[in-house]
């Protein structure tokens, strides 16, 4: 009896001081083993790989939603295209995801996951707390926002984002396909190495596109410390990195770079 | 002896036990919530409306030095004017504050300014952020040990909008310190300018669990004959159903977009400011 109780007391302990550490701790940020937990995605990624290309056949409200926009691939001279963005408007989403290559950082928050991008100095909350997509009234009385009210949820070790509600004015991309505030965007990512997520976009805008648009999948390949380590400091934002694009900034830009155009032609 | 053992091991398995049910209740973040009367000081995640303070520093900015003097007398503000230097435009229009053409208000201005009021605080390892809905803008104040950026290091960071920040504790006040600031940000509506050797330093207390005190200081001897000592900002915590609309919670849906966009201040000015 006497051995039997004082031998179930040392596992009682173990079990104890193993939860006392395990309450600390938080997701895993990665190692530099082959171990990774698929369902955590903290860190610095930067997506890889070319801009989605090629599109469903828009619908007569989608080419006439296009009518009027010069992206700059039909321009000689980058300034003489209206891209919105050119004149530090809010690229919005999905293009500030899908189609940069710019650093994001993934933070898991409890009740969401936070997307911190380097560019514009701006982020996105991706709700985790078991809300609904708005929609009907509530979506209209919410209005429009640059980067749409996002929900997520796991299936399996897949997360999968929904959004909608994005303002139609900012360009889909580059190439000036159109968006709609009803348009419903299914993003699923998912780890698949330490150092590697995939993600995949479809765009389902029937306002625009006659049917839903699958986009070919990306990469985001995690960052290397010595990437967002600058002189000493650590993080997405410095000096160095500051990409919050100011109007006081673009003019000058414009005048020095853009205006030269991006194939070299000098102005006369 | 075999009932004193008995005895001294099961006071250490209630000593863990409570150890781990405290620790899984302290995570950032897992406060009582507004209204309740228990709080952590050291705990300031939530969300927060302005509730109190001037609309700059302090309604009154220490002397200029003449290169503070020369740079104010180049700012034409169009919310109100503190300095004859720089007397407010007489229509919008002819006032140069670079955040009415939607460039960015930078700090001190965005915590400052009384315009808009609302941030989230999240608290994580190693850092804060203040996740401002005004620019749907976020700021790191890193915990994780870091020097503040100093000498060449900063020289060659260069100027950030919001700077570097780095806090740490100092008892139950949080003590940030920002530096590398980009100087064509004002301080503030009224047109108060800052150089890129300035130096911020913010204190925060949480006071009570409904209320976040924070007061700055304004180090920047090229521009102010002595330190700018602010007075003390209020914030209270917010309820979620102060911020939730239409059945969205959160500062950043439709209703509360707060991004300057140029297009819609030229749509303003084509309407007739």
């Amino acid at each position: 009896m006497r051995s039997r109780s004082l031998t179930s007391i040392p596992v009682l302990l173990s079990v104890l001081l193993f939860s006392v550490t395990a309450s600390g701790q938080q997701p895993n940020a990665g190692s530099a083993t082959s171990q990774f937990d698929p369902r955590d995605f903290s860190g610095y990624w930067i997506r890889e790989g070319p801009r989605p290309w090629g599109h469903p056949p828009l619908t007569r409200a989608g080419m006439a939603a296009m009518r009027g926009r010069l992206p700059d691939y039909l321009t000689t001279r980058s300034s003489d295209s209206n891209d919105p963005m050119y004149r530090c408007n809010p690229q919005g989403f999905p293009r500030l995801v899908w189609e940069e290559n710019e650093p994001i950082e993934f933070v898991h928050a409890g009740d969401r996951i936070l997307q911190l991008f380097q560019w514009e100095r701006t982020l996105r909350e991706l709700w985790l707390d078991g809300r609904e997509l708005p929609s009907g009234e509530n979506l209209t009385n919410l209005g429009p926002t640059w980067y749409g009210h996002s929900v997520g949820e796991w299936q399996g070790d897949t997360l999968v984002v929904m959004t909608t509600g994005v303002d139609e004015r900012a360009w889909l991309d580059e190439y000036a396909n159109p968006k709609s505030f009803d348009a419903q965007f299914e993003e699923r990512y998912r780890r698949i190495d330490v150092d590697t997520l995939e993600g995949q976009l479809t765009i389902n805008d029937p306002a625009n596109y006659t049917a839903p648009w699958v986009q070919p999948p990306s990469r985001f390949e995690r960052m290397r410390p010595e990437h967002v380590s600058y002189f000493g400091w650590d993080g997405l934002f410095s000096g160095v990195t500051d990409a919050i694009c100011a109007p006081m900034n673009e003019s000058g830009f414009n005048q020095s770079v853009r205006d030269p155009g991006i194939f070299g032609v000098l102005e006369q | 002896m075999r009932h004193r053992v008995i005895r001294l091991i099961s006071a250490l398995v209630l000593c863990v036990s409570f150890a781990v049910i405290a620790s899984a209740d302290q995570r950032p973040g897992a406060d009582v919530g507004p209204g309740s009367s228990q709080f952590d000081p050291h705990d300031l995640a939530g969300v927060w409306r302005r509730d109190g303070g001037d609309r700059s520093i302090s309604p009154q900015a220490p002397p200029l030095t003449p290169a503070g003097q020369a740079r104010m007398a180049a700012h034409i503000p169009a919310g109100g004017s503190r300095n004859p230097l720089a007397p407010v435009a007489s229509s919008p229009e002819l006032s140069n504050d670079p955040v009415l053409t939607c460039n960015p208000k930078g700090f001190p201005r965005l915590l400052v300014d009384t315009a808009h009021e609302v941030h989230e605080v999240i608290q994580l390892n190693g850092r804060l952020l203040q996740l401002w809905q005004e620019e749907r803008r976020p700021r790191e104040i890193w915990t994780d040990g870091r020097a503040v950026p100093s000498a060449e290091n900063l020289e060659d960071l260069g100027p950030a909008w919001y700077g570097h920040s780095v806090g740490e504790w100092q008892g139950d006040t949080l003590v940030v310190q920002t530096v590398g600031l980009d100087e064509r940000a004002w301080v503030d509506l009224f047109g108060y300018p800052k150089s890129t050797d300035a130096r911020v330093e913010e204190r925060y207390r949480r006071v009570d669990a409904d209320t976040l005190t924070i007061e700055l200081t304004l180090y920047d001897p090229q521009i102010y004959t002595t330190p700018w000592v602010s007075d003390t900002k209020t914030w209270k915590k917010q309820p979620r159903d102060t911020v939730t609309f239409f059945g969205w919670y959160g500062l950043f849906s439709g209703v509360g977009e707060l991004t300057c966009a140029p297009m819609n201040v030229n749509a303003a000015n084509v309407r007739g400011r």
